[in-house]
């Protein structure tokens, strides 16, 4: 892996007392996605904020290229970071058109060349025709898109995304996410992503760190962050999970629906299973020992609600075409998909 | 399905970046303007001697304040009447005209309160058109119900326009919600529409009846004498700063319980108003016969307010013969208001700069200087007289002979005096227009390399210039008005248009005060025009996303 571009290391930060960023690292890659996930008030804005020297922390530093941008207070005025802003609400002047707001940050080039660069950006996010328009007679996903070619115009090395999908509706986001991937990895820059919606992280990111309360809690590419959690709240924010609580006996914790290993925890230790639905296999039995309590098909998979015979209740999630039509079934668990962390802590 | 780690969607409201420069000086001097000859006033006043106060409340005191009171409670009673059915006609039905009134009915404001009393008296008094029409039987404009007629008539745009805002924004969607619920129109307006757009009218009231109070010319020429009456007496005739001041401080406090009820009043509106729809349903049609009656209901104020006494200024500035045009006077006006809406504009400006980026100290400047609404002109002259009284002495005792006579007056502290009132109408455009540019907006021009000098140039005054103006505009049209500071602080020589027009009434030479009272209507209209489209299409045409 390359070095990074831009390391944050032990940012801390609180407001009128309450901790907002407790000793955070981060990393961004050149050419890479970073996406921070973490429900609202985890800090995450903060966090991008502070990087593109738009807000100070109380201690800790931000550099870029072994030049120090940050430490606790801003040595590098915003203007003078190569640092583009996708906002959450685009933050388009609307004074100016969309080739306006894509102009307003190229201020080096002749005139000439810095039209054709504007009006490339705009073409590269379709949005050629709609140069001379004024921003409040965009659709939001045309601001967007204005928005995005308007931050990639000064071809930043660095690119941050606060919530840039959020204000559009779920068809438009689905569609977007693409086009923006697309102009993302086709800039080279190194790109941070800060969302609160866990599908959009894990689409985009190369990189995925989950945040809370001001806290990095488990970082690293997404699909391990997906199947391997290291805590119930890292496990939360992902999507839907089962969790199971008891004690660790001879390397392995014995859950209602099977027992999974857990070699890295001491016997006699309080633990917690991480199961992700579709970690929970059902094969129809006539007679099998765990009863379906509920079923509903989802498209492609199909959602159950399992009990076992004491009455505990997980859910699972299989295959459409491969799931069981009895009523009662057996249940093994796919180890890829779950995991045994200690238990507390959150 | 997409996995939200939050159910709703935030909108961070972070505190906006400080720009470069630190706002407070500007804010504090705002204040000082406004408060400083409030201070001085309360020194004078408890300092002198209350001997004439004394005397006056054995004869004249009783007087003003029974005026002052009757002619608050008639206009406020009269604005109601005519701006609250016009602004629900228009929120709520199409009919012909509708769109001219909705800007039009503010015109009136571009009319002086005392040349619409000149215009009235003369068509209603003996010789005049009206009298004559009429036979007589027509009672003549004077005293305190004429008084009453001519404010109510002048300052009904006060709440018209807050009173169709409040309708625009809540009143015909819940009334729709009303209906739908099975109560006739009646009803849907009495008991839904009305309580939502109460504390609108309210504040609308509150300004109509600070206008009435800090009138002199209508209430001095009309023979039904109020506070600032007394005031200028005192200070002219008496030559008592002392009785001046106490009667000053009097009124003053009047004021501010009236602009403590405007202050609640919009506090309440912002509470009322909050969440909800951001379009009106469409208007309901009219049949002919009733769309020509709420026609003729909507015409009916502008035509008295307006049209028919400056119908009558022209006919009398055009019979009046060997007429001469004051020219020093215009260009008297046109200096004293063009300096005034500029100082306005910068100070606003600085102002709510602080009060956008501004610690608490700053922004409490700003509330401070938001009082001076309260402050008529007379109080604000008497208090500048004050303040400049307070300098002399301490230049005389600093520099003895050589100490530069600063006392009584002059085109500064006329500009003072000014500022002391009118500061505040610029100050609060000129915040909403900043409060209207997203702190994102700073962020976002910051990172594409904007300095915040840059910031303040590209995108800033861009989108605040219209703001801007409009503050600027509305103090020239106030300025030009004026009459009590003017008459109070203006150097012998220097003429106005407003005092040109005000001798030649109190002289009873009407027709020689038509043609200043014309060229004020005349030159204040079409800055009134500009101001009533912009505050009208508000939120509509500056909807900024």
């Amino acid at each position: 892996m390359t070095d990074p571009l831009l390391s944050a290391r032990s940012l801390t930060k609180s407001w009128h007392g309450r901790p907002v960023l407790r000793a955070v690292d981060l990393d961004l890659r050149k050419g890479a996605v970073t996406a921070v996930l973490g429900p609202s008030g985890a800090g995450k804005s903060t966090l991008l904020r502070a990087i593109a020297g738009l807000e100070r922390v109380d201690s800790g530093t931000i550099a870029c290229n072994g030049e120090l941008l940050t430490d606790g207070a801003v040595r590098v005025q915003p203007e003078d970071r190569n640092i583009g802003i996708v906002f959450q609400d685009f933050a388009l002047f609307p004074h100016l058109t969309a080739l306006g707001n894509v102009l307003f940050g190229l201020r080096r080039q002749p005139r000439a060349a810095r039209r054709e660069i504007a009006m490339a950006k705009l073409a590269a996010v379709e949005l050629a025709d709609k140069a001379n328009a004024y921003p409040h007679t965009l659709s939001g996903g045309e601001q967007q898109r204005v928005a995005l070619a308007r931050a990639l115009a000064r071809e930043p090395e660095i690119i941050l995304l606060d919530e840039a999908f959020s204000g559009l509706d779920a068809r438009l986001r689905e569609a977007l996410r693409e086009t923006t991937l697309d102009a993302l990895k086709a800039s080279g820059a190194a790109v941070l992503i800060v969302t609160h919606d866990a599908t959009e992280a894990m689409f985009m990111a190369d990189e995925l760190a989950l945040m809370v309360d001001g806290a990095i809690v488990q970082s690293g590419p997404p699909a391990a962050v997906y199947r391997s959690p290291v805590a119930a709240s890292a496990a939360r924010l992902l999507g839907e999970v089962n969790e199971w609580s008891g004690r660790v006996k001879s390397g392995a914790l014995a859950t209602p629906f099977g027992s999974l290993a857990a070699p890295d925890i001491a016997d006699g230790v309080l633990a917690t299973a991480l199961v992700r639905p579709e970690g929970v296999v059902l094969t129809a039995a006539d007679r099998g020992r765990y009863r379906i309590a509920g079923r509903h098909l989802l498209g492609a998979s199909t959602a159950f609600a399992v009990a076992a015979p004491g009455g505990e209740i997980w859910q699972a999630r299989m295959a459409t075409a491969i799931a069981p039509d009895a009523d009662t079934v057996e249940v093994s668990l796919d180890p890829s998909l779950a995991s045994v962390v200690p238990a507390g802590g959150d | 399905m997409a996995v939200t780690a939050e159910g709703i969607t935030r909108n961070p409201s972070r505190p906006p970046l400080r720009l470069g420069f630190n706002p407070t000086p500007f804010a504090v001097a705002a204040a000082l303007i406004c408060v400083t000859p409030a201070i001085a006033l309360l020194v004078i006043a408890l300092g002198g001697a209350s001997d004439h106060l004394r005397h006056l409340a054995d004869t004249q005191l009783s007087l003003y304040a029974w005026n002052s009171a009757a002619l608050a409670v008639l206009t406020a009673l009269g604005t109601v009447l005519l701006g609250v059915p016009a602004a629900w006609l228009i929120a709520r039905y199409s009919f012909p005209g509708r769109g001219f009134f909705t800007w039009g009915l503010a015109l009136p404001l571009a009319m002086p309160a005392y040349v619409a009393a000149y215009a009235w008296v003369s068509m209603t008094a003996a010789g005049g058109p009206v009298y004559a029409a009429s036979g007589g039987a027509l009672p003549t404009v004077r005293g305190l119900t004429g008084a009453a007629f001519v404010f109510s008539f002048a300052y009904y745009p006060y709440v018209f326009l807050l009173a169709r805002q409040a309708f625009e924004t809540h009143g015909t969607g819940a009334a729709d919600a009303a209906r739908s619920l099975g109560a006739g129109p009646f009803r849907a307006f009495s008991e839904v529409a009305l309580p939502l757009a109460r504390p609108a009218i309210m504040a609308g009231v509150a300004l109509a009846v600070m206008e009435t109070l800090a009138d002199y010319g209508a209430v001095d020429f009309l023979g039904a004498p109020t506070f600032t009456v007394g005031i200028i007496r005192a200070w002219g005739s008496f030559g008592e700063p002392a009785a001046a001041a106490q009667l000053a401080l009097i009124l003053l406090f009047a004021m501010m319980l009236l602009f403590g009820v405007e202050r609640a009043a919009r506090e309440r509106r912002s509470v009322a108003e909050r969440g909800g729809r951001q379009h009106p349903p469409p208007r309901l049609p009219l049949s002919p016969a009733k769309g020509w009656l709420a026609f003729a209901l909507c015409l009916t104020p502008l035509a008295i307010g307006l049209i028919v006494p400056g119908g009558r200024l022209v006919q009398l500035a055009i019979e009046t013969e060997a007429i001469r045009v004051p020219f020093d006077a215009l260009r008297g006006t046109l200096i004293l208001a063009s300096a005034s809406a500029l100082i306005a504009a910068m100070l606003g400006l600085g102002a709510a700069y602080a009060a956008r980026t501004g610690g608490g100290f700053a922004r409490g400047a700003v509330r401070a200087a938001h009082a001076g609404y309260a402050i008529p002109g007379a109080v604000a002259a008497v208090g500048v007289l004050a303040v400049l009284a307070f300098v002399q002495t301490v230049a005389d005792s600093a520099l003895g002979a050589a100490a530069p006579a600063v006392a009584g007056g002059g085109v500064l502290a006329l500009l003072f005096a000014y500022q002391a009132r009118f500061a505040a109408a610029a100050i609060g455009p000129a915040e909403s227009a900043l409060a209207r540019i997203s702190p994102s907006l700073d962020h976002a021009a910051r990172t594409l390399g904007s300095r915040p000098g840059g910031v303040i140039l590209r995108v800033h005054l861009p989108l605040a210039f219209g703001g801007i103006a409009t503050a600027a505009l509305l103090v020239f049209i106030e300025v030009m008005k004026e009459l009590p500071a003017t008459m109070i602080l203006r150097p012998i020589d220097f003429e106005t248009l407003a005092v040109t027009a005000h001798n030649y009434a109190s002289d009873e030479r009407l027709a020689q005060a038509a043609l200043p009272s014309l060229m004020l209507v005349a030159i204040g209209l079409p800055a009134m025009i500009i101001v009533a489209r912009l505050v009208s299409g508000n939120g509509r045409s500056e909807a900024v996303h």
